[in-house]
């Protein structure tokens, strides 16, 4: 299962490396989400580091919405999921390779959006064991959820502005917590910041749990 | 009664809604039923629940 | 289309006389939620005295206290038939139908309550704290509850086949139920840190006839609750039985047309 699993995710992969769709279009509106922000806060310094936490997370949540919406799309668009389901792998199988395919693109984005940080909010690395541990906790959650999600508005004419009304109220805790986690590794709170990665670590366990629950129910017939 | 017009307002908002909410389902049951040629032998009890929330 | 074709229309089996949206059961119970309704506004707005500590604020007690419990109710309902409808509906002889009509007739009146709720609680806080919101847990789940099941609602209306459709929907319920209780503890945790406010500083000191009033007016709220949950079944039943039938024709009028060819 493993095995199919990471073969899944090498598929995503792959053709998300072939098309350059993330990294040439999602990426950069990554950046932009941050440009406009400074641009909202009238390139208010203080202000700017100081929410630079959250502002991370919010270019993480809408870039992560377009990503999940994209994994699905090449799904659909080719009939790949009749395909896969003919063939011997399992729903589970299914779904952790997606979500692994998902989270690895994310991550990858919150390493750029954190330099962004740096280089356009003058954000400083008090932290990076913190600021990693919670990027991959962070990303595993949220690309967990959002593959559930992805396959629930499979085949849907309006998925554009449902996955997102689904998607974003379901994955704020994850925006709280990832915020928080990051303001204690970019220096700017000196809260605990290690009990909000278990937290995004307890969240992930329990959308991975769900989506190992719910993601063949999805699929039949869908 | 002070504040009494966000209380009024308040409680004009709620009743409001509820029974606004209430005449729609009906209605929209009523529409169904007759449509569907179902409400003849009914009337009188549909009638009745016309003015209910 | 339908009305105009109805007179050579049959009337399927499974619909008989008991299928319009009223009962003598759920005629009786809307007339007395009608009647304690209207009995809450006078009980609230004229007999409850006002409260010593908060004065006449007092009153939206009883409004959003009974509106949040009847959301709450409502959406545990729609999480329980949604994990009926998965776990036993395949089994069930109506493929779980019942469960799926409760689910989401549950949803949309609790989607209704939670809207009043945020709409009362926000004025009453406006008197009481000055300000329309505040980011404790228990506001915030609220917010976060109200538009996870506006999505609900939505996925519920998309125009698929109504067995996807009603799976999809059970566990979009189950997903934002199991995450509700997340949003709560996560900011939560996120105020206590920030060392807030508390909001029950001075919350009122519910005595005697505030208790009377605060107890009627929860009975009459849960009475409309569930009258209204029960029209609504009974409304999406009908469509069901709209849709099905639209169905048929559809299919017989192009047998129709083959046959003339």
């Amino acid at each position: 299962m493993i095995r199919d699993a990471l073969l899944i995710a090498r598929k995503d992969l792959l053709i998300e490396w072939r098309s350059r769709v993330t990294i040439n279009q999602v990426a950069p509106l990554g950046l932009l989400i941050l440009i406009v922000f400074a641009f909202a806060f009238d390139a208010n310094r203080n202000l700017l580091t100081k929410g630079a936490p959250g502002l991370v997370w919010v270019g993480v949540l809408f870039a992560g919405v377009l990503t999940v919406q994209r994994s699905f799309t090449i799904e659909s668009a080719d009939g790949i999921t009749d395909a896969l389901r003919l063939s011997s792998i399992s729903p589970v199988a299914m779904f952790l390779g997606k979500a692994a395919a998902v989270g690895l693109q994310l991550f990858v984005l919150e390493i750029v959006l954190v330099g962004g940080a740096v280089v356009f909010f003058d954000s400083r690395i008090g932290d990076p064991v913190l600021l990693i541990a919670a990027a991959v906790t962070g990303t595993g959650g949220f690309s967990a959820i959002g593959c559930i999600y992805g396959a629930m508005s499979l085949g849907v004419r309006v998925r554009e502005t449902l996955l997102p009304l689904l998607l974003i109220p379901v994955v704020a805790p994850i925006l709280l917590a990832g915020t928080r986690a990051f303001e204690r590794a970019l220096d700017i709170s000196t809260q605990a910041g290690w009990n909000w990665v278990g937290l995004l670590g307890v969240m992930w366990g329990v959308y991975l749990a769900v989506g190992t629950l719910a993601f063949g129910p999805l699929l039949e017939d869908g | 009664m002070d504040h009494a017009g966000m209380i009024i307002a308040g409680y004009a908002i709620v009743f409001a809604t509820v029974l606004g909410y209430g005449a729609a389902i009906v209605a929209r049951g009523r529409r169904l039923a007759r449509e569907l040629g179902l409400a003849e032998g009914e009337e009188p009890q549909s009638g009745q629940s016309r003015e209910d929330p | 289309m339908v009305s105009a074709t109805k007179p050579e229309m049959p009337v399927s089996p499974r619909t008989s006389a008991r299928m319009a949206t009223s009962s003598v059961g759920t005629t009786v119970l809307g007339w007395l939620a009608f009647v304690s309704l209207v009995a809450t506004a006078v009980l609230g707005l004229v007999v409850s005295p006002r409260d010593v500590v908060t004065g006449d604020a007092v009153r939206f007690l009883y409004l959003h206290v009974p509106v949040i419990w009847v959301a709450y109710g409502a959406f545990i309902s729609c999480a329980i038939a949604s994990a009926l409808f998965l776990w036993k509906g395949k089994s069930r002889a109506d493929r779980g139908r019942h469960l799926d009509r409760v689910a989401g007739a549950s949803a949309e009146v609790g989607v209704v309550f939670t809207a009043l709720a945020l709409i009362t609680g926000a004025m009453w806080g406006r008197i009481t704290w000055g300000v329309y919101w505040q980011w404790d847990a228990r506001l915030t789940m609220t917010a976060m509850m109200f538009v996870s099941f506006l999505g609900y609602l939505a996925l519920r209306r998309l125009p698929t086949e109504p067995s996807v459709r009603s799976k999809r929907a059970a566990i979009a319920a189950l997903v934002s139920s199991v995450n509700l209780p997340l949003v709560h503890f996560s900011v939560d945790w996120w105020r206590t840190l920030h060392q807030e406010a508390s909001l029950s500083v001075d919350e009122a000191e519910i005595t005697g006839n505030m208790y009377s009033v605060l107890l009627f007016s929860s009975v009459a709220f849960v009475l409309t609750g569930i009258w209204l949950v029960a029209h609504r079944y009974r409304v999406i039943r009908l469509e069901e039985i709209r849709d099905d039938e639209g169905l048929e024709l559809a299919i017989a009028a192009r047998r129709a047309e083959a046959g003339v060819d």
